[in-house]
């Protein structure tokens, strides 16, 4: 009886062990980021944000009407700053015509085509901002039918904030640079003088909310407030995008590894409208 | 049942509206509006609690592909809380306190659970103060809703007569 009792006891253990084991390959399953949504799967996700989208339109045009007004109060003040930008726009278009016309010349001579002059841009609005609290993923509203494809760069006016992990018909997923997935590794460059310093951007502190640089190429020395912006090594990230400027320069404890802190120009926090840069076709 | 359903959707609805006006990894608003509707909607599942379980992994699983981009995530992990809600409901009865108290508890549950399984399938380093943080961002605005939500859902229960465990 007691023997009975024991082996029953055990089998539990056992299908408990099972059931906890499917679970978490289901949970692993689950999770993986550069998973292909199924039709079923698109179709439910276009659809619920379609609804979202149809129930926060009053919201929407109320935020946007307070927005509005908002800005209106010292439109005059924009209007003159406004001005005088459009007045060195004309000088600044004439040369970069001549900078990209260089640029394409020396890319054919090096066979380089990663630059960002090979990207077309395309704008989107954000429309859900990380559910979930972990992912911190962005939803915007293109997808598969106006060209998105997965791993395009995502940009804002301010730089690089990410790039598209999943891609249903008329939504994509932007994960965000702020995500502190492991695995989340881009090669970057300083730029110091003249020449530039390179580096992995190994991972994000939300204490600080800085990047972190390591690997770093050469023993110069890194001035604060130095640009760095992506290599275009690895065929995501295109050549020359900006991710932010140098905070601060920190040695281990043996002197001997460099860890770089980035402070990022975007503001990861409110994001609203984003710029996908598309593959040209070759 | 269909007001229980109902109560589900604007939840859910609601939270990916109002994720686009609060800050990105803000320190007090962080809306699980969907959870807290699980809460809200137990009392009128009596004597069914086999179709609020259904809901929940339902909901769990329009969460991952609407919201989270992942597959049955969220809907196993709605489906425990569901039982854990289950659980206490049989031990606690229901008035506004109580469900803010049941509130407190499972969205602290939610996000340890959530954050456990994060790290432990190697998507998260594993960080305390993190997690410490994503629980009390959590908790304020939730609380508030849920309170609000079960004055609502409570009032309308009475004016149209539908039956709940108190």
């Amino acid at each position: 009886m007691y023997r009975k009792k024991r082996l029953e006891k055990r089998y539990v253990v056992i299908i408990i062990l099972i059931i906890i084991m499917i679970v978490f390959s289901i949970f692993a399953f689950g999770i993986r980021d550069g998973r292909n949504l199924s039709i079923f799967e698109k179709a439910m996700k276009d659809s619920g944000l379609f609804i979202e989208k149809i129930v926060s339109a009053p919201i929407d045009f109320v935020a946007n009407k307070m927005k509005e007004s908002k800005e209106k109060k010292d439109i005059y003040k924009k209007y003159k700053d406004m001005k005088q930008k459009y007045e060195k726009t004309k000088l600044l278009e004439a040369r970069y015509k001549e900078v990209n016309k260089e640029l394409e010349e020396l890319e054919d001579t090096l066979k380089i085509n990663s630059s960002l002059s090979k990207n077309s841009y395309l704008n989107a609005t954000v429309v859900n901002r990380d559910i979930g609290y972990w992912y911190n993923t962005i939803t915007i509203n293109k997808g598969s039918k106006n060209g998105i494809e997965k791993d395009m760069a995502v940009i804002t006016s301010k730089g690089l904030i990410g790039k598209i992990t999943n891609v249903s018909n008329f939504n994509s997923t932007v994960k965000l640079l702020t995500n502190e997935d492991i695995n989340n590794k881009i090669s970057v460059k300083i730029e110091i003088g003249n020449h530039y310093v390179y580096g992995i951007l190994t991972g994000y502190d939300s204490s600080t909310n800085c990047f972190q640089i390591e690997g770093i190429s050469e023993n110069t020395e890194i001035p604060t407030e130095s640009m760095v912006t992506t290599t275009g090594m690895g065929d995501i990230f295109p050549s020359g995008v900006l991710i932010g400027r140098v905070k601060r320069v920190s040695t281990d404890n043996f002197d001997l590894a460099r860890t770089v802190e980035i402070e990022p120009y975007v503001n990861f926090d409110d994001i609203n409208y984003v710029t996908v840069l598309k593959r040209e076709q070759s | 049942m269909s007001f229980s359903i109902i109560i589900v959707i604007i939840s859910f609805l609601l939270e990916g509206i109002v994720s686009k006006y609060i800050a990105m990894n803000s320190l007090i608003v962080e809306s699980l509006f969907t959870l807290i509707s699980l809460i809200i909607i137990y009392p009128y599942f009596h004597n069914r609690e086999h179709q609020y379980f259904g809901i929940a992994l339902f909901t769990g699983l329009l969460y991952d592909i609407i919201y989270t981009n992942t597959l049955c995530f969220n809907a196993i992990v709605f489906f425990i809380i569901a039982i854990i809600i289950q659980k206490i409901n049989t031990v606690i009865s229901n008035n506004s306190i109580n469900v803010a108290i049941i509130s407190f508890m499972t969205i602290i549950l939610y996000r340890i659970l959530v954050y456990f399984v994060l790290c432990l399938l190697n998507y998260l380093p594993f960080n305390a103060r993190d997690l410490l943080y994503s629980i009390a961002s959590s908790l304020v605005l939730n609380m508030i809703y849920s309170i609000l939500l079960y004055i609502i859902t409570d009032y309308i229960s009475r004016k149209k007569h539908i039956s709940k465990i108190d």
